[in-house]
């Protein structure tokens, strides 16, 4: 035998005793496992501190999209706004729950008026801009004017314009229309008067929207208003060094004796601006920044973060809690016609692995429904989906016994998120033992909902809904997601399943009409909801839960129902360990 | 790709081989002498390559590394894994409510496990990085294929019948050379997959094989059709070529047995050291999530599965696995390729 | 010679144009829809439509892509009517996804591209021509064998590698230097060179691992080469030191491989190192190019593409025409 034969040998033997030797005995099944706790309570860090001063450094990993009130639908934007800008109303964050609609710039929740079609708000006394000029119904009236030209502030809320009439205005800058807005009247200096459509009567939460920010129009630099928004909250923009640092310091303008609801703790704010998602949650558990803590989704936790939250020192400095987006799974109820069907194929998915997917228990909460019993209006929904998400695939052949139904169907996902195309693996393998075989089909994420709303609508699709402009009433949540379309013909826009009972849809159409509170009204869209449901058009998933660790000096921290990171509004910060 | 050197090493002789057409090329700097041609060319090479025994371990490094990839459902079927099938239970990865990092007996090789086991999904990694060593070395060596026919095609064409036909190609080549490459990649992939998406070739693994073996290999060939231009240019003007015109030779025949037999140690060349170059360009785009997609494995994607999420921070061997197996192909390749330099280009002076 | 010059300029302005039309094209056919992307939550058809008028993509392809152009030249007027503003020469339009003016994205990102490019270019220099030279000095010895070694490996190890590890071991294990910050894009900053150097030198170790193992290669071929060369047979003859002879005459020939590569390769990392930036969280013009081709933002990317495209271009002008100045072999031809 040569010398090259021998060394090969020699290695082979080496190699094979090497893999033995390694690893050790396997471990028992069950071992490894840890009860994982039960993070549906929210969590608080450092609650009840008073200190005043200091400064709270914010690490981000964009900059934000915008600062301009009226053109940001983005919930990050709307979190530091608490702190430069107010609005007639606004929705007060506790942890854990959705948010309470309370009176901001104006003195209470509006009036209405018998029909519903008029609420009117009358400004505090003592309002001012940063500069010092006072705040009036016409610079109110001109915030929302803003947001009526779509074609410079793309990304303009939409809600409030919606109820209000007038739908023809094509905002401030179009030829001849300026003040032109028959939507808004303001017979004096403070007060506002809103006309609506139709009566809604979640119209204070509508307000609570950054459209109603005022803006003073000899101020408006149009695109460039981002740049320095005029301030009317608790602090102003010091620097905005676009993509790289912005600082806010206090407003001497702002009078708290008008703002019970900002504490205005903090002398300034700092923000970090574009800086790494995995160095600021390296950053956050390393606590190498005490007056630390950041507004990214899912608090910037990576990962291989998860196993760390349980460390002692991680654990105290975490603030936790549900926030309001649900996550569902819509079908094409146009490609998947039998609601029988679309009950045997919900019962039949394995919710549990999904919800494994999301993070399990400490990022998300199983749900039956789309709305929960903490929203106003709330009844009782009936589901056949096992509480514990375990599939029930005895169950649904038997429904689909002697049916008719589809072979082959088609999921699509986001491409830009691993996790939804791992939902689309666990799908298939759910759906093939029902006899079906699904096949999975990437969509740009830039034109995921475009495509969702368009003729290429796949037959199985993931989709998320955050509340909507009142996540404190079902209203928001029911008439967009299964709801008609504006003239009740045919499906709403964001109605993804595409789900028009004539029936249902009729009676919905009919109770956008009426007059009523927002508990009576919401009771009966519940119920219609749940009518709704028993065709299956979609399969509620998972209830998003987010962690946020905060620097140790951080104090009153908590997670926005709304924002889904750490209200800035109530933050404040300590000088040393206390 | 960018961020790695302008590669082959640019010799004196490499620099005015493609430059502007009116700028003479410098004299006896590319001239091959005609007496390479006599001998077979990995003849040539093969001697080489024995003289040195770095030369010989590289080579075996790099046949073992294709046979392995070759074989590599087999190899997994031996070890009864494969590399798609997930393991989230809490005997396999510690859970804290997500899967987490694979328990100690999961972690590092074990009987079942040759390399043990992936954080978060719980997938095999002998297995992944062996089905990853069949997607790299396909995309590169198909990607290499690709470059080298269009170059040597083009550049020969360019080179040897000049003028008009020359003009139009050095401009194309110039337009590839001068686009910065991983920009256009980046707008060009997405693009790619979905027109081909519509097509036959649908299914999730082959796409974005297809795609990038398309987009490497059509950012490879202007760098060689440069480097072969200028070497048909120099053959062109010699005596023999002369000679076989002046007898009534057509282009063909000139072409396949004149010009063709003596670019082709270029040829080899180049070819031997864009291999690892594809390898890495791969795994780069692959790193930056333009490349093969989770579940397909790859090396490159490995490791972008490693960076994601910060695994490769509490998990090293996630990232050592798919980086070792990169580094010892590349730099066996390299190895390789520099001896087969050595051999076919005397210009060269390890020696 | 200026006329040589001359007519590579006209080829650089018709490359350009060339590159910004195909890459103004690859929008056109691409998957992902700006207009899509920049509408609001509720993307009715109608808000899309908007939209696209805010985006200016409402236009025919051509008239979006002349008006794109002429903007480059003499400036133009950007916005849906009534809300218009003015983009001065050379414009290069507004972000998608934040509205900002293009040339300050860019001006934004530059800076730490430059200072990871300063300072790999640097070290990579000094390594690879010091070692390649000592290793052509001693020639088949120990250091040589040594050198070509290491030079073998460090070109075989990719970026992401070589990042990924450094970040490990120095940043996450043993804490010997800090996370990168981007607070710091140079060193007359309050953080000073101190600080400038420890926030780069990682990206600057990874790039010059690469990039100095094949400098190390050419110059040491290149300077065996000239090493045996007739004119510098004449200098040793004439009884110069050895060092003298390396330094004073073969330097100069030697060298010229190194420079036509220093050349390429700094027009190559001004248009963005984009692994390393990628990988340390530099936000360059690289880290900015990527961001903006996912997100379908053509203004940055077309900017970006057309930068990187014109420094190398220029690099490779420059090279041409240095190269052909100082290697006197060339001359003497």
């Amino acid at each position: 035998m040569n010398r090259r034969t021998t060394a090969a040998l020699a290695l082979a033997a080496a190699t094979g005793l090497t893999l033995t030797a390694c690893g050790g005995p396997k471990p028992a099944p069950g071992s490894g496992s840890r009860a994982p706790a039960d993070a549906f309570e929210a969590v608080k860090v450092g609650e009840g501190d008073t200190t005043r001063g200091g400064n709270v450094n914010v690490l981000m990993s964009t900059d934000f999209q915008t600062l301009d009130p009226g053109n940001s639908n983005y919930v990050q934007t709307a979190n530091v706004g608490q702190l430069y800008y107010r609005t007639l109303t606004m929705a007060k964050e506790e942890a854990g729950k959705p948010p309470t609609i309370v009176p901001d710039l104006a003195t209470d929740l509006g009036t209405r008026s018998k029909d519903g079609l008029t609420w009117t708000y009358t400004l505090k006394k003592g309002l001012r801009f940063e500069d010092g000029s006072p705040i009036t119904a016409k610079d109110v009236k001109y915030g929302v004017e803003r947001t009526y030209a779509r074609d410079v502030y793309t990304q303009a809320p939409q809600e409030l314009n919606a109820a209000l009439s007038d739908d023809g205005y094509k905002g401030p800058y179009a030829k001849g229309s300026a003040g032109d807005f028959k939507g808004i009247e303001t017979p004096d200096s403070r007060t506002v008067v809103f006309r609506l459509k139709q009566p809604f009567a979640e119209f204070p939460a509508l307000v609570s929207r950054s459209n109603t920010a005022p803006v003073p129009r000899a101020k408006d630099t149009k695109l460039d208003y981002t740049n320095h928004p005029v301030s009317t909250g608790p602090y102003k923009i010091k620097h905005y060094d676009r993509g790289r640092s912005m600082q806010l310091v206090r407003n001497p303008e702002w009078d708290p004796a008008t703002d019970p609801n900002r504490t205005a703790l903090p002398d300034t704010f700092t923000f970090s601006l574009s800086t790494a998602q995995s160095t600021i949650s390296q950053q956050l558990l390393a606590d190498s920044d005490a007056t630390a803590l950041t507004l990214d989704s899912a608090g910037g936790l990576q990962a291989s973060d998860a196993a760390k939250l349980d460390t002692a020192n991680v654990a105290r400095r975490t603030a936790s809690g549900l926030i309001g987006c649900t996550d569902v799974l819509d079908f094409n109820t146009e490609s998947i016609k039998d609601p029988v069907v679309r009950e045997a194929i919900a019962i039949a998915i394995d919710r549990k692995a999904i919800h494994l997917q999301y993070g399990g228990a400490r990022f998300g909460k199983l749900t039956q429904s789309y709305i929960n019993p903490d929203q106003r209006g709330y009844v009782t929904q009936h589901t056949a989906l096992a509480p514990s998400g375990q599939p029930r695939v005895a169950a649904a052949k038997k429904l689909l016994k002697g049916r008719d139904y589809p072979k082959k169907l088609v999921y699509g996902y986001a491409d830009a998120t691993p996790r939804y195309k791992n939902m689309g693996t666990s799908l298939q393998q759910n759906l093939k033992q029902i006899g079906i075989d699904l096949e999975l089909r990437a969509i740009p994420a830039a034109n995921y909902y475009t495509t969702l709303a368009g003729e290429n609508m796949p037959d199985i699709a993931r989709s998320g809904w955050c509340g909507g402009a009142d996540s404190g009433s079902v209203r928001t949540t029911v008439d967009p997601n299964l709801g008609p379309s504006v003239d009740g013909k045919s499906f709403g826009f964001s109605n993804i399943p595409r789900y028009h009972d004539p029936e249902i849809a009729r009676a919905m159409y009919a109770l956008r009409g009426e007059n009523g509170t927002s508990e009576d009204l919401g009771r009966k869209w519940a119920t219609l909801f749940d009518r709704g449901m028993q065709d299956y058009p979609l399969v509620p998933l998972i209830r998003n839960v987010t962690r946020s660790v905060v620097g140790s000096h951080i104090r009153n921290a908590q997670v926005g129902y709304f924002f889904g990171s750490i209200d800035l509004s109530t933050v404040s910060v300590v000088s040393k360990k206390g | 790709m960018t961020d790695s050197p302008v590669l082959p090493a640019r010799q004196p002789s490499d620099a005015d081989a493609g430059g502007v057409p009116d700028s003479p090329p410098p004299p006896a700097a590319t001239s091959a002498p005609p007496a390479i041609a006599a001998r077979s060319l990995l003849g040539t090479a093969w001697l080489r390559i024995r003289r040195s025994k770095i030369a010989l371990a590289a080579l075996a490094v790099v046949v073992l590394m294709i046979l392995f990839a070759a074989l590599a459902p087999l190899l997994t079927a031996i070890e009864g894994q494969d590399p798609y099938t997930t393991r989230t239970s809490p005997d396999v990865l510690d859970d804290y409510g997500t899967p987490g990092l694979p328990l100690s007996y999961y972690r590092f090789p074990s009987a079942d496990h040759w390399l043990g086991v992936e954080p978060g999904l719980g997938r095999d990694l002998f297995a992944r990085m062996a089905h990853g060593a069949q997607v790299s070395l396909i995309i590169a060596l198909l990607a290499t294929a690709v470059s080298v026919v269009l170059g040597t095609v083009l550049g020969a064409a360019a080179g040897y019948f000049g003028g008009k036909v020359d003009m139009v190609i050095s401009r194309i080549m110039d337009l590839f050379l001068a686009f910065p490459h991983l920009l256009l990649v980046l707008s060009l992939t997405p693009i790619l997959q979905s027109r081909l998406g519509d097509t036959a070739l649908g299914d999730g693994s082959l796409l974005p094989i297809a795609s990038l073996v398309i987009i490497l290999g059509f950012f490879g060939w202007a760098y060689l059709a440069r480097v072969v231009r200028g070497q048909v240019l120099s053959i062109r003007e010699q005596e023999f070529v002369e000679a076989a015109r002046a007898y009534g030779a057509s282009h063909r025949s000139i072409i396949l047995r004149q010009i063709v037999p003596n670019v082709m140690g270029v040829v080899l060349v180049y070819a031997t050291m864009m291999i690892p170059t594809n390898i890495t360009a791969e795994a780069a785009l692959s790193f930056l999530g333009v490349g093969v997609k989770d579940p397909t494995p790859s090396w490159g994607q490995m490791l972008n599965a490693a960076q994601a999420g910060n695994w490769y921070l509490t998990d090293p061997w996630f990232l050592a696995v798919p980086a070792g197996a990169l580094v010892i192909t590349v730099l066996a390749f390299n190895l390789l390729g520099d001896a087969v330099r050595d051999a076919l280009d005397p210009k060269s002076s390890r020696g | 010679m200026p006329a040589f010059l001359l007519r590579r300029l006209g080829a650089t302005v018709v490359l350009l144009i060339v590159i910004s039309f195909v890459t103004f094209s690859l929008f056109q056919f691409g998957p992902a829809d700006p207009a899509a992307a920049a509408c609001g939550q509720e993307c009715t058809p109608e808000r899309v439509a908007e939209a696209r008028v805010a985006l200016g993509m409402d236009k025919p392809f051509l008239t979006q892509y002349l008006t794109y152009m002429s903007g480059l030249f003499q400036g133009r007027t950007i916005g849906a009517a009534g809300a218009q503003s003015l983009c001065e020469w050379p414009c290069f339009g507004k972000s998608f996804q934040t509205n900002e003016d293009v040339t300050a994205v860019l001006e934004r990102a530059l800076p730490y591209t430059v200072s990871v490019a300063v300072g790999a270019i640097v070290l990579w220099t000094v390594a690879g021509v010091t070692l390649g030279t000592l290793a052509a000095l001693r020639k088949n010895k120990l250091t040589d064998k040594v050198i070509v070694g290491a030079a073998s490996i460090g070109v075989s190890l990719p970026i992401p590698v070589t990042g990924l590890l450094l970040l490990l071991v120095f940043v996450s294990t043993f804490g010997l230097l800090p996370f990168t910050t981007n607070a710091i894009t140079s060193p007359f900053g309050p953080a000073g060179f101190g600080g400038w150097f420890q926030n780069y030198l990682l990206p600057w170790v990874a790039l010059a691992v690469l990039f100095s193992a094949q400098y190390i290669r050419v110059t040491r071929s290149s300077m065996l080469e000239t090493l045996g060369e007739d004119f510098m047979r004449t200098a040793r003859s004439k009884g110069l030191s050895k060092t003298v002879m390396v330094v004073r005459h073969g330097a100069r020939a030697g060298l010229t491989p190194v420079v036509t590569m220093l050349g390429l390769d700094i027009g190559l990392l001004l248009g963005g190192a984009v692994l390393t930036e990628q990988i340390f969280s530099v936000p360059g013009v690289g880290f900015t190019a990527v961001r903006a081709a996912q997100a379908g933002d053509l203004p940055v990317t077309m900017a970006i593409t057309l930068l990187a495209a014109f420094f190398i271009i220029v690099a490779n002008v420059v090279v041409d025409a240095v190269y052909a100045v100082i290697d006197p072999r060339v001359r003497a031809a």
